[in-house]
């Protein structure tokens, strides 16, 4: 569905993302896991279309998108959950979840009817209808994100760290979600510093370190791999 | 008693000038963070397109130096600040993608050389097409002085203050209420995650700027009968209309309303006691004002919670 051949991504001269190539097919959950600084909300900001692609191609669909326009990659079916939520604070949770149907024209009664959808996967939002966003807690913050980026009916969904800055249970409620979601059909290319709830989760895993894929297979094989488990889920063999 | 209320209405009449302009300083500047400081020409090309068109519309010369009053009769008025208003609109999707497009969101302030000098342009071609000299500008609702509770008021005054309150709700009520305002304080909040719900954020820029130069056209022409049309108009009325979007605060549209029609009565009370104190005082107070609230009185800093 979504496949990407040797991108690279840069911040004017500095290189944040160096040949990465990287595959999403159809249904699955794919994640992509790396410590900060790695280039994993680079690579998704490049994908929706947000930072210029410098060299290498980015297919959707058999279709090259790397040089379209963000607000017409979410029109081909790619919607981004953005890092660190990004939801509108001066509008309500209603008005942020029919910006994210904008570009579909809806009309009200058909825009009322998918909301309300939303609600019934977030019901936690349905209380706060009508409350500004910024009223919002962080974990109810994320939710209105993620249920944002749905009204544009994505068949990808690229969700960069859903868990940033959450508690615990909160971070449970919201990985239940996005489980929920896979099975409801979505593609999804998760990004997560929370290495081990991400491979749990997903079918099949990228680790990025500066800018470079250094290892991928599926998200129980990385979940095991003692390197990744060195570097990233704080598990040390060789504690004295 | 009277002569308070004069006051308070003619410079409520000249606050709703300034509250059109300020209004269309705080479009920009939210939805692209930069300001079109041509718009004391789009002010006074406004003025000279109503001219124009109220001379064109009767059959008269294109130039004189006092339009005739039939010359406004009718539906005549109204159409010129129709047109005026798109003419100027249209002006300003050209500085936008002239002067602004190019160097906004790269940081720097080349955007402020580039307003300025297309405005220095624009007031050379005015010069060229209109001269130099004032125009007389009849008001539709003639000069007669009307008496309202002993108060002498100019009906261009009270005209003057109705379309200025009538358009700013009628904006206030779009941006709040229809789904292109939601997406332009979407855009205002972050063009890029804007961009992510699919709004087409170069549009909405460019809209931003047809509008906000559309209002300075329109307060060209209804305070055209008031102040005589005059190329070299315009800088007065931008810098207090710009010294009242900052007194109210700069990102908040209804602000800068409010601070216009402060500006307007306080000008105006000053003017009351003593003309040739009236700037002087005006500007004082607005140092004071942003020595103690720096984001404007109605402004306030922006706090996201992370």
């Amino acid at each position: 569905m979504l496949k990407l051949k040797d991108v690279n991504l840069a911040y004017g001269p500095i290189a944040a993302v160096r040949k990465a190539s990287i595959d999403v097919d159809a249904g699955e959950v794919v994640a992509i896991v790396g410590g900060n600084g790695a280039g994993k909300s680079t690579l998704l900001k490049g994908i929706a279309g947000l930072m210029p692609v410098s060299s290498g191609q980015i297919i959707f669909d058999g279709e090259e998108i790397s040089q379209l326009a963000p607000h017409k990659q979410v029109a081909r079916g790619i919607a981004l959950s953005p890092e660190g939520r990004q939801v509108f604070p001066d509008q309500t949770v209603y008005d942020n979840l029919t910006l994210g149907a904008y570009f579909r024209r809806l009309s009200n009664d058909v825009l009322d009817a998918e909301v309300e959808e939303q609600f019934k996967l977030f019901p936690r939002l349905r209380e706060r209808r009508d409350q500004l966003a910024v009223t919002l807690s962080g974990g109810e913050q994320q939710m209105l994100a993620i249920a944002r980026a749905l009204m544009g009916k994505p068949r990808l969904l690229l969700l960069d760290e859903p868990s940033l800055g959450l508690a615990p249970k909160i971070i449970q409620e919201i990985f239940g979600i996005i489980v929920s979601l896979r099975k409801s059909g979505i593609t999804i290319l998760l990004v997560e510093q929370m290495a081990n709830m991400a491979l749990a989760i997903a079918d099949r895993a990228y680790v990025l370190e500066t800018g470079s894929v250094i290892l991928s297979g599926t998200g129980q094989q990385l979940l095991h791999d003692p390197k990744v488990r060195a570097a990233y889920l704080g598990i040390s063999h060789n504690a004295a | 008693m009277d002569v308070y209320l004069q006051t308070l209405l003619s410079g409520l009449a000249i606050g709703g000038v300034y509250a059109l302009i300020a209004l269309g300083f705080s479009i920009t500047f939210t939805t692209t963070k930069t300001l079109n400081f041509a718009q004391g020409e789009f002010i006074a090309f406004g003025a000279f397109i109503g001219v124009t068109m109220l001379l064109l519309f009767s059959g008269l010369a294109s130039t004189t130096t006092a339009v005739p009053s039939e010359a406004a009769s009718a539906w005549r008025y109204p159409a010129a600040v129709i047109a005026a208003g798109a003419v100027a609109g249209l002006m300003g999707v050209l500085i936008f993608l002239l002067a602004v497009r190019p160097f906004a969101g790269k940081g720097g302030m080349n955007w402020v050389m580039s307003t300025l000098g297309f405005g220095v342009m624009l007031q050379s071609i005015g010069l060229a097409v209109w001269g130099p000299a004032p125009v007389m500008v009849p008001s539709p609702l003639g000069d007669d002085v009307l008496r309202i509770a002993g108060a002498g008021v100019r009906p261009q005054e009270l005209l003057v203050l109705a379309c200025a309150i009538l358009i700013m709700v009628a904006l206030d009520l779009v941006m709040r209420r229809s789904r292109i305002g939601k997406a332009m304080m979407a855009v205002a909040h972050s063009p890029q995650i804007a961009s992510l719900m699919g709004i087409n954020v170069g549009l909405v820029m460019i809209g931003a700027f047809a509008l906000s130069s559309g209002l300075a056209g329109v307060a060209g022409v209804l305070i055209a009968p008031i102040a005589s049309a005059s190329l070299f108009m315009g800088i007065g009325f931008a810098l207090k209309a710009f010294s009242a979007a900052i007194i109210g605060g700069l990102n908040n549209p209804r602000g800068c309303i409010y601070g216009g029609f402060i500006l307007g009565v306080l000008e105006s009370a000053v003017g009351l006691w003593q003309a040739q104190w009236r700037e002087i005082v005006v500007f004082g107070l607005i140092i004071l004002v942003l020595a103690f609230r720096p984001a404007g009185l109605f402004g306030q800093a922006a706090v996201d919670k992370v």
